[in-house]
């Protein structure tokens, strides 16, 4: 049953996988892979996971130096993320990379994408930051709470 | 946070997602109508093609909405592609590659399912962002079916673990349970960290940032199929803008200046021609003095954007009556510009499949087609041509 299975996708597969090479180009397709591979695995990946250690890191410091906080590192994680996936979504729009052939089609220019990508970028980590602000307010106020109480 | 859980419920999306994207991609393809001659863009599709139906033109919004879905859905996966990817990711370096031959075909799987899913998503955003680097059509299209030979495979692989997955949390008591709370699943898992790190992030946390995440690219996108106020919110899509202003302003595909069409090019000695039994030519006076139709339908765009206007003209079925073709089979359109077009008779026979003059009570703009543009219930807007210069009609067989 497993292996019957295995075949028949098997079969599909390689019979898409010759048609594929065949009808888009052999040496695109194979260039495309590994860059992506090589991109993905070794360049992109690392980076964001260090940038998030770094990040996680530095909050960890900042909370053994004060006394109320609220931890900070996911009010810049979602912005950063939404922001990062827009990014990766829609780059060619953002840095312009097919302006002549967008004019042709729209009639209009890219030049205003990276202005959008910037605005919703802007609103998405002032929202986070104004989010964040009314944690640390409840907090500190909480904290001075207890404190009155305490003494 | 991570574990088989966490994994599990990204894979319950995509495994619900997928195949909506699989079905409506193969339903644009179809809706080429690649079995008439000239119109497929992927001629050696071979046994892929066997699926092929005869396009239909009922509902009009058919291919609005499948092809919206396709293009927006696919977007909106993207986060949760991302996360599953993430959640696996201690897996995809596991050092030996495998233990048994059982072992070594399913990592042969991932490979597919893993280089699939990377190939339809960057071939599909990239098509839609202008920046295609192979042929999209061949490219999408076959690679599609290799990645769901991969999915399928996966899937019978792993929906057993899936399920004992998500049974061993309840979804709801995951929702109430903060950072605090947060402790490794408690089971065997290669997919879970051996030394965590303490969490930062509770699994409600990472929930609602790829949730959140993807309702972003939704907003951020749907308004380009949906049209309307949304439109304006569609600030990442090719068409968000209409050039323009009153009655013609909607999104434009392909300006006039683009294919050096000039008004001297569609000026009074501007003719159609239609070709049947007999050959005649029409001015665009003469079209206008014909009994005009109004429908609202849409174009709708392979790339996911579509609008609804209301235009006004000849029915195609009256133009080909005109040239003897009482029962029209499969028919040609040429225009200037671009295309080369085959509709099956059935389209040409719709009641509402017109040679638009006007739309929303003015005159086509040059950029919208004047003089004349064929608008199609249901079909693909690359088959709807403006410009028209000549149709060809032959009879039903």
């Amino acid at each position: 049953m497993h292996l019957a299975g295995f075949m028949a996708c098997a079969a599909v597969a390689f019979y898409a996988l010759i048609k594929v090479l065949q009808e888009s180009g052999t040496k695109g397709i194979l260039f495309w892979f590994a860059v992506s591979v090589v991109a993905w695995d070794f360049i992109v990946w690392p980076a964001c996971a260090l940038v998030d250690l770094l990040a996680v890191r530095a909050q960890q410091r900042h909370q053994l130096s004060r006394r109320a906080v609220v931890p900070w590192i996911n009010y810049v994680r979602v912005p950063a993320v939404i922001s990062g996936v827009l990014l990766a979504l829609f780059f060619p729009l953002i840095f312009r990379l097919n302006n002549p052939y967008y004019e042709a089609s729209t009639g209009f220019n890219e030049n205003i994408y990276i202005v959008n990508w910037l605005v919703v970028t802007g609103v998405l980590f002032a929202g986070s930051a104004l989010a964040y602000l009314v944690r640390l307010g409840r907090a500190v106020r909480r904290d001075r709470a207890d404190h009155e109480r305490t003494r | 946070m991570r574990g088989p859980w966490l994994t599990s419920v990204f894979g319950l999306i995509l495994l619900i997602g997928i195949p909506i994207e699989f079905v409506t991609g193969l339903l644009s393809y179809a809706a080429y109508d690649p079995k008439l001659a000239g119109n497929d863009p992927n001629a050696a599709h071979g046994l892929f093609g066997l699926y092929l139906f005869n396009w239909i033109t009922k509902p009009s919004w058919l291919y609005r909405v499948t092809e919206g879905t396709h293009v927006i859905l696919g977007l909106v996966l993207v986060p949760v592609v991302l996360a599953k990817l993430w959640s696996v990711m201690p897996k995809l370096f596991q050092w030996p590659p495998w233990h048994s031959i059982a072992q070594l075909l399913e990592r042969i799987s991932l490979a597919l399912v893993v280089g699939g899913i990377v190939f339809e998503m960057s071939t599909g955003i990239l098509d839609i962002d202008y920046y295609g680097q192979i042929n999209f059509y061949s490219g999408h299209f076959y690679g599609a079916w290799a990645f769901m030979a991969g999915f399928a495979l996966h899937v019978g692989v792993k929906f057993g673990d899936m399920v004992r997955a998500l049974r061993s949390r309840s979804f709801r008591k995951e929702l109430r349970t903060g950072l605090a709370d947060t402790k490794p699943e408690p089971v065997e898992s290669s997919l879970i960290p051996q030394m965590p790190a303490d969490p930062t992030i509770s699994r409600r946390g990472i929930l609602a940032l790829i949730g959140g995440t993807s309702l972003a690219v939704l907003l951020l996108t749907a308004g380009e199929a949906i049209g309307g106020a949304m439109r304006e919110l569609a600030v990442f899509g090719t068409h968000y803008r209409s050039p323009d202003t009153g009655p013609n302003h909607f999104p434009v595909n392909h300006t006039a200046a683009s294919y050096g069409i000039t008004s001297t090019d569609v000026g009074p000695d501007w003719r159609l021609s239609l070709l049947g039994s007999h050959r005649l030519s029409l001015s665009r006076r003469q079209l206008l003095a014909m009994p005009q139709t109004t429908a609202d339908l849409p174009i709708a765009c392979t790339e996911g954007w579509s609008t609804q206007q209301r235009w006004t003209g000849v029915p195609l079925a009256d133009l080909a009556r005109l040239v003897g073709r009482d029962n029209p089979g499969p028919s040609q359109l040429k225009a200037l510009g671009y295309g080369n077009v085959i509709l099956a008779g059935s389209q040409i026979t719709a009641a509402d499949s017109l040679l638009a003059l006007r739309v929303n009570g003015a005159d086509l703009s040059l950029d919208h087609g004047y003089p004349a543009r064929v608008i199609v219930p249901s079909a693909p807007g690359t088959h709807q041509l403006k410009w028209m210069t000549e149709i060809v009609f032959t009879e039903e067989a």
